[in-house]
């Protein structure tokens, strides 16, 4: 799935093998972060997985462009030895699934090759809980034209729903 | 042949479970990795106290 020797070549912090889908890596303040995919079977088919980055030492997060750098790799690493697509749903525990939703929208956009890729979004409130959850697909994935068609056709009935 | 697709969510309220429900699945995993690395982190104080 992942393989930590390729993503070491262009990773600013060296990740190790932690399982077949996830690496670790500890930044320079002293976090260790373990980054990787769990499958998702949700969205109907076998090749869509839950991407997670989690803060295992529960140590003090600092923002760090090395960080993302390193995430970029495992990406990169994830979409080149697989034809999966990717799953983002924004971590809500803390309230700050604004925030999240928006770094990861920063950072897909500053992804040097994201114009291999399509980042299809969605989001909504219901009973005050907001989500937000993107699927990033390459478009050469077989059900690329599915996947935008759907996500784009829940957008604008949810923008009709509220236009009523 | 690709399949034909549905998303599991239709309108607000069905998009919002279906977002806590994968959520939750994440969070089951990622607590596994948190308890193991609890664990391997007691392990060593163990052998740091003998």
């Amino acid at each position: 799935m992942i393989n930590a020797i390729v993503i070491n070549e262009s990773a600013p912090y060296k990740v190790i093998q932690s399982t077949n889908s996830s690496v670790q890596f500890a930044t320079e303040q002293g976090t260790l972060y373990e980054v990787g995919f769990v499958q998702d079977l949700s969205l109907g088919i076998d090749g869509v997985f839950q991407f997670f980055i989690t803060n295992v030492n529960n140590s003090v997060a600092v923002r760090d462009e090395k960080i993302r750098d390193t995430v970029w790799a495992v990406l990169e690493n994830f979409f080149t030895e697989n034809e999966y697509a990717m799953l983002y749903i924004c971590d809500v525990s803390d309230g700050r699934q604004t925030a999240r939703n928006r770094l990861f929208r920063m950072w897909f956009s500053e992804y040097a090759n994201h114009s291999l890729y399509k980042l299809l979004t969605a989001e909504a409130s219901y009973m005050g809980e907001q989500y937000f959850a993107s699927l990033i697909i390459k478009r050469t994935n077989p059900y690329y034209a599915q996947y935008s068609a759907k996500f784009d056709e829940f957008e604008r009935n949810l923008k009709n729903k509220l236009n009523e | 042949m690709e399949k034909e697709l549905q998303l599991p969510f239709s309108d607000a309220r069905t998009f919002v479970e279906w977002a806590k429900a994968a959520l939750a699945r994440k969070q089951e995993y990622t607590d596994k990795i948190q308890q193991e690395w609890n664990e391997h982190v007691q392990r060593r104080q163990a052998i740091e106290n003998v």
